[in-house]
Formats: structure tokens, sequence, C-alpha cells
């Protein structure tokens, strides 16, 4: 029974991307001109070698990664060490801080849209009256466009990131803490010897939600900038996107696809090897 | 007394960071077009209900909203039938094997949907089943299986082993134990894993707009149409998205006392 149910189960997980593999194999596309879905076996691979737009999209979505999520951690981190989640009035503000993340990416970015637009919208009227905005259109520049989808990634994910930490925190035994008082150590001491170190578990877990999620990134991004201004804010969903279904070239987009999935397992791999507890020198 | 103070501003001020850009939506869902595009913007004090009557009125929302909920509530039946059996019996496998099998299906979940949604497009291209509710609603199954699958499993590995025994040493067959056991023991975590699914239909955009017809498609999908090149309604955009929203709000509202037990505590003691 448990063969046939671990089965089905892994066979649903496989499916799409072993089509996916087999795509990748085939010219298919439903809107270009002389295209059967005939086999040509490597070709597709071999295209994405000399793609710039993929690299630059791959790199844009690294950048994007790099910047967006040790913010989001950062703030998340504030959050948890400094609210006290027991009292009353902690306990109703926390759905109130937590409310960005059940929005749609779609919600997200039309909001951000909204308060970007470079007519009326209130947050370019703030950020001129900052003299941080000098032309009429935030999102219409490329600096300008990246930093706010990263903002609205900070914006929406932060929130996310506060709650997982604030839970484990609010879940580390008194014990440790004790002592260090007992011992004389002074607040910040404590932080940084108990609290952080105890809450690296929950870290972990933040990280690679955000970075696995900064990658799959499409919806608000889409709504917000659609890539633009030209390929700017193009990340790798995107560019995905564009070759499979605007462009139509479903065989191609299944090649890059299946190169991304290959990347993302490698980096996964990488990253939970690295800070496994069991590696290191230092491992107990 | 310093330290609370600090802890009172750092809280404030993040509420402050979460709602204000929300209630902004809000606001502008509420206003006329004048008082959304005045510059510079103000808070002015004239509410109307105006853009959500157009809007119900020019883009049959009522059409729209019952696709989104035969769809999102077809997807959560759909992957909880399917995958509640699997993580309780998936929750009863030895640790490795388990743990392999867990690690395989969050992996999934990692890359661009793009991986789901293109072969899953040819796949419904050929057998003819874009722009049915039922195919999207297939095609969300296969999308929220493996993160329910795991959710669940992590809930049903809390469970001590003695209750299905238990049950069964009480009469019940094993099914049985199943039945009239665990799975009322299981309510919480079902719960959470019911709402994170219809959350996640409710919410897509991908799926949803590659695979359905102008007759078909969802609330959610729908949406960014509205922004067009020309003259965008503001007013009815942020009024679509105020009814996109509420539903989901509720939800988490409805569940709000289970998220901190299930969800999280599962995804921290994976780590």
């Amino acid at each position: 029974m448990l063969g046939a149910v671990l089965g089905a189960m892994v066979l649903i997980a496989v499916l799409p991307f072993a089509l996916t593999a087999y795509y990748a194999t085939t010219d298919l596309s439903y809107s270009l001109p002389g295209r059967e879905g005939s086999f040509v076996g490597m070709e597709n691979f071999a295209r994405s070698v000399g793609d710039e737009r993929f690299f630059r999209s791959l790199l844009l979505t690294l950048q994007f990664t790099a910047v967006a999520v040790p913010m989001e951690l950062a703030l998340g981190l504030a959050v948890a060490l400094a609210v006290p989640a027991s009292t009353r009035v902690g306990r109703f503000l926390l759905p109130v801080i937590g409310a960005p993340v059940m929005l749609s990416g779609i919600a997200v970015g039309l909001l951000w849209r909204l308060l970007l637009n470079g007519d009326f919208g209130a947050g370019v009227h703030i950020l001129r009256a900052a003299g941080i905005a000098e032309s009429s259109s935030v999102l219409g520049t490329p600096l300008g466009a990246f930093l706010s989808i990263v903002a609205a990634d900070v914006w929406q994910w932060a929130p996310f990131c506060a709650l997982v930490l604030l839970a484990a925190r609010v879940s580390l035994p008194e014990t440790p803490f004790l002592a260090a008082r007992l011992d004389g150590a002074r607040p910040w001491e404590i932080i940084r010897d108990v609290t952080l170190p105890s809450l690296k578990p929950a870290l972990l877990v933040c990280l690679l939600f955000r970075v696995t999620d900064c990658v799959r990134e499409f919806d608000k991004v889409v709504v917000m900038t659609n890539g633009g201004p030209g390929s700017h804010t193009e990340l790798v969903s995107l560019y995905l996107w564009n070759v499979s279904f605007v462009q139509g070239d479903l065989g191609y987009g299944a090649a890059v696809t299946i190169l991304v999935y290959l990347l993302v397992l490698l980096g996964v791999n990488l990253v939970l090897f690295a800070v496994r507890p069991g590696a290191g020198r230092y491992a107990r | 007394m310093r330290g609370r103070a600090v802890q009172w501003l750092v809280m404030l001020g993040f509420a402050a960071w979460s709602a204000l850009p929300i209630a902004w939506l809000f606001l502008t869902a509420f206003r006329p077009r004048s008082a959304i595009t005045a510059v510079p913007p103000r808070v002015t004090s004239d509410l109307t209900l105006q853009n959500f009557v157009r809007l119900f009125s020019e883009h049959d929302m009522e059409r729209l909203l019952r696709n989104s909920v035969a769809t999102a509530l077809g997807t959560t039946l759909a992957t909880l039938s399917v995958g509640l059996p699997c993580a309780f019996f998936l929750s009863q496998a030895k640790s490795r094997l388990r743990d392999n099998v867990l690690l395989f299906l969050l992996s999934t979940k990692m890359v661009p949907l793009v991986a789901v949604s293109l072969p899953l497009f040819v796949l419904f291209t050929e057998l003819g089943l874009r722009g049915s509710i039922m195919g999207l609603v297939l095609a969300q199954c296969v999308a929220s299986l493996p993160f329910a699958v795991w959710l669940l499993t992590w809930y049903f590995a809390d469970f001590p082993a003695e209750i299905h025994w238990a049950a069964q040493l009480d009469g019940h067959t094993r099914g049985g134990a199943l039945w009239r056991v665990v799975i009322p023991m299981a309510a919480p975590g079902t719960a959470v894993a019911a709402a994170f699914t219809f959350i996640l239909a409710w919410n897509d955009y991908m799926l949803a707009t590659l695979l359905t017809t102008m007759r078909t498609r969802p609330l959610t999908a729908e949406l960014p149409l509205l922004v067009t090149q020309g003259i965008t309604q503001w007013g009815q955009l942020a009024a679509g998205t105020v009814v996109a929203v509420v539903p989901v709000a509720l939800l988490v509202f409805a569940i709000r006392g289970h998220l901190a037990e299930g969800a999280v505590s599962g995804a921290l003691k994976k780590a």
C-alpha cells in the first residue's frame, strides 16, 4: 500500500519534469511556422549556450535575490528580537504585520504599480519629496524598476521572516538565557551569543524559502514592469515565460527550463551541504 | 524602560509598514477618479462605491468570481483527497525514506512554475482540455500536491504511533482507524493545509492565464488585463483587487489560531 502511494506521489511530482525534458529535445511550437515538434536532440541546449538574454536573466535574478533576501532576513530578525509577542496588543499587531504575506503576487504588483505611478503615485510623491527620485517615472528607468521590484518583494516578505523568526524565538528554552544573565552578560551579548545561534535553524529555513521563492518570482514583476524597461527586470521566470508562451518557442523554452532546474538543484545542494550542522571542523 | 520604548517603536513601525500600502489600496478602491489622480496625492474624504458598481457591471464579475471559487474549491478538494492518504502513509514510513521523499517533494517547489505549466500547457492543448475548469483544477492539483503532502506529512508525523494501534485495538480496521480517530485529530493541520491550498489556487496567475479562455478565467488572472495602454481605470482596478483579497483575508482570519502551531513548527522541525 505504502509503495503504491509513494509511487503515485513521486509520479505526479516527476511527470511535469519528465515531460519538459522530453519537449526540450523537440522543436515544438504552436505558433512559429514550420514547427512540427520533431526530434532535434540536444540542439536546443546547444543554442542556450550563446543566449545572452538567458544569461542576463540569470544574473538579474541573482542580483534580485542577493539584494532582497538579506534585507528581508535582517528586518525579520529585527522585528523578532524586538517584539514582545505575549502582550495583548502584540498579538493584535502580529496579524497586521503579517498581512502582506497572504496577498497574491498580482495584488502586490498592482498595489505597487499604483503607488509608483509616475503621475499621481503616492510612493513616487514621497520619493520626490525626499529628493531621491528625479525623473517623472520610477518604473521607467532600469535602476528604478529594479529597486522597485526589490522593494515590493521586501515589503511583502520581510513580515514572513519576522513571523517565522518570532515563532522560533518564542519557543526557545529559557535556561541558556537565565544562565547568561546569571553570568552577568549584557543584553547585546545575550543576543549575540545565545539568541542568534539558537535562531540559526529558523534563519536557515527563512533563507531557503526566500531564495527559492525569489528564483520563482513571476507574478508581481509581470504586473509591475513586465520585464521592462526593455528587459532590465526580466528575471529568469519572465524570460522562460516570454520564450515559451509569448514567442511560442516551446521546445527551446523547455530546454532552458531544464537548465534552470538543474542549476537550482545544484545551488540548493551546495548551500545545504555547506551549512549542514554536521559539516565543518567544529561540528559537535 | 528605554528598551520597552524601542520594542514598541519597532512593532508599531512594522505594523505601519505592512498596513499603510494596503490601506492605500483600499482607499483607492473607494475614491472617485478625480481623487485618485490628484497631484499631489492627498487623503480626501469623498468616498464612493462607483468603482465597485462599474466593476461589476462592466467586467462580468459574477462569472469571474464563480470561476475563482469553483477552481479554488475544486483544487482544495482534489488535493486533499489525494494528499491526505498519501501523507498518512508517508508519515508511517521509515524516517530515512520519508525524509528523502519529502525533500524531493520540496525540491519540485523550488523551480520556476514554467517547469510545470509548460508541459501541462502542451498536454492540455493536445488533449483539448484548455479552457475547462476541470482541466485547471487538475493542473493546479498537480502543482499544489507536493506542498500539501509535505505539510500534512509533518503534521501526521507528530502523532504518536500508538494512536493507530490503539484505534485498531478498539476494534477499528486500518481504514477505520484512519477515518474515525486519526482524521478528527488531524483536523487542525488539515484545515491549515486546505486553507493554504485554497489561497494558492485562488491567487494563482500563471496556470489560470495559460489554461483558460475568457469564459473560464478566474478573477486573479483577469485583473492585470485591466491595466491598459490607454487610460487605466485605477479605481476599478483597486476595487477588483480588494474583491480578490477579501476572501483570502477571511480565510486566514478563520485559521489564525492553527497557523501558529501547524505551519511554522513543521517548517522549523525540518531544519
